[in-house]
């Protein structure tokens, strides 16, 4: 046996080598598809990570009613303060609130100090404890209402639902260009192959007259489509890995004033052997068909 | 060692290729198969190698029916059978070297036996000395010699020779033919499918000859026709 693997690896790759112009066709195809398929995949790990930081920076509001009482509001204080899911828990009074307002919009500061009355409520400003998701905001929030002194509960979840929807987006993008690029692939080596064995048919035969058993004519092809689909797959990765790092180098300021000194990561191993198998697997299934609609007609023994 | 019962093959339904031949050859013999182009001597070989199947009759090589033989068994067969053909069929990347161990590669003999054993029959055909070569930069006797070696690299009992001086000048025909008696003399039956009537009459062989498909004439040495 393993002198039938060391044939078939030995013959498989002199062959690549010496086929190396045409097999540059399927390599190179392979290489795009990875790098493509993986350039989602990046994006979609990425995305995740951004948002799941966000979510951890995440705060959200109870505003209270204009008639809250001192007692009412240490007793909220206390309730979300004694809540696991609750990091922080601060009161901002009114006075605070409208300073906030003048702070935040200097241009329309006259109008603000120009109201005898200040309208702007008070509130408590809550953070979440890391891994805190929305069932837990809501079975919290289900909580507070019910409470004297809450007039609202403002928490942006339409921005992050939107997020998250665009993220399993990138993520079905990506499943979906997999089997378009796993099909091309397969397409492209299958053809490859089928003109590798044609230019080398008359070896085909000769291997066939000198007592070559099947396995050992089938078997340096199909080592042949599975290296082509390895070699391709890991210069896909290789490039990638290239893109990502010129890209965070290049736009390195960019990403941390968006992400907040947030770093973009490459894929974990577990996917990249699962892509560098998927490789081998392609060619393996591509140099397959391609045998068995060439071995039917050439290397048949009658 | 070949014994064929009544052959018939035909590649069409108008003509036979061969048509009821029935023959013998002895192991250890030499002979000739010859007869005009056409006449049926490629399909003989090749029935032998179970290139082609009968349409009738049994054909048994070294004993083993090969009309009737599973597809997994014929790379066995094949590799007991050495065969040399007229347009030598060596692989062009390859050198010398790798053209001649791929067979004994393929039936797993380490690197070190492989060298052994292509020196050996390089040496006995004359060609230790182009080892690294390939099949282009060689002539052309050379390269029947190459194939030669191949052949008997893996000590068949059968040498099989289609037309192999059919592209060769007469001094490297007549060196072709001596190695081959050469083998002959080591045991090994040889069978050489040949239209060169000088070649045959030089020799002093037994002839077997074929006609449209037909066996005519199967002649001993001495001129006596032979019951096998």
């Amino acid at each position: 046996m393993l002198q039938f693997l060391f044939f078939c690896f030995s013959e498989g790759l002199t062959n690549l080598w010496r086929s190396r112009v045409l097999n540059l066709l399927s390599i190179g195809t392979m290489m795009l598809a990875i790098f493509i398929l993986g350039a989602f995949l990046l994006l979609g790990t990425n995305l995740n990570r951004a948002l799941a930081h966000w979510e951890r920076q995440i705060q959200f509001h109870v505003f209270l009613s204009d008639a809250v009482t001192p007692e009412q509001t240490d007793n909220l204080l206390g309730l979300l303060r004694s809540d696991p899911s609750v990091a922080s828990a601060r009161l901002i009074d009114k006075a605070e609130a409208r300073k906030r307002f003048d702070d935040d919009y200097a241009d329309y500061a006259d109008i603000s100090q120009n109201m005898e009355i200040n309208p702007f409520p008070a509130s408590i400003q809550v953070a979440l404890a890391s891994g805190a998701d929305e069932s837990r905001f809501r079975q919290l929030q289900d909580k507070l209402k019910k409470q004297a002194g809450v007039e609202e509960i403002h928490y942006d979840f339409e921005l992050f639902k939107r997020l998250h929807f665009f993220s399993e987006f990138i993520q079905w993008t990506a499943y979906l260009l997999c089997g378009i690029v796993v099909f091309a692939s397969i397409f492209t080596i299958s053809n490859v192959l089928k003109l590798t064995f044609f230019s080398r048919r008359d070896e085909v035969d000769i291997m066939k007259l000198v007592g070559a058993s099947r396995a050992y004519i089938r078997g340096p092809f199909m080592v042949e489509g599975m290296l082509q689909g390895l070699f391709g797959a890991g210069m896909g990765l290789v490039l990638l890995f290239l893109a990502l790092f010129t890209l965070q180098n290049y736009l390195n300021w960019d990403t941390n004033s968006l992400l907040g000194q947030f770093d973009l990561v490459f894929l974990n191993p577990g996917t990249i052997w699962i892509l560098l198998g998927g490789g081998c697997l392609v060619g393996l299934f591509g140099a397959a068909i391609s045998l068995n609609q060439f071995l039917h007609e050439h290397i048949s023994y009658q | 060692m070949i014994r064929f019962y009544h052959v018939f093959k035909s590649y069409n339904r108008d003509a036979y290729s061969l048509s009821d031949v029935s023959l013998s050859v002895r192991p250890g013999s030499f002979v000739f198969l010859t007869g005009a182009s056409g006449a049926g001597k490629t399909t003989l070989l090749k029935l032998i190698i179970r290139e082609e199947v009968p349409n009738k009759g049994q054909i048994l090589v070294n004993g083993q029916n090969v009309a009737s033989l599973p597809v997994t068994k014929i790379p066995r067969l094949r590799r007991s059978i050495g065969v040399v053909f007229q347009d030598f069929k060596l692989i062009r990347t390859k050198t010398v070297f790798e053209n001649v161990t791929f067979v004994l590669k393929t039936l797993g003999f380490d690197l070190k036996e492989r060298r052994r054993k292509a020196f050996s029959v390089l040496k006995q055909v004359g060609l230790q000395h182009k080892t690294h070569c390939y099949p282009l930069q060689l002539s052309g006797g050379e390269q029947q010699r190459v194939a030669i070696a191949r052949a008997i690299v893996n000590d068949p009992v059968l040498l099989l020779a289609d037309e192999p001086t059919g592209n060769l000048d007469p001094d490297m025909a007549n060196e072709i033919m001596n190695l081959f008696s050469k083998i002959n003399m080591h045991g090994t039956t040889v069978l050489v499918a040949t239209h060169d009537r000088d070649m045959i009459q030089r020799m002093s062989h037994r002839v077997i000859t074929l006609h449209q498909g037909r066996l005519v004439h199967d002649t001993l040495p001495q001129g006596r026709l032979d019951s096998h």
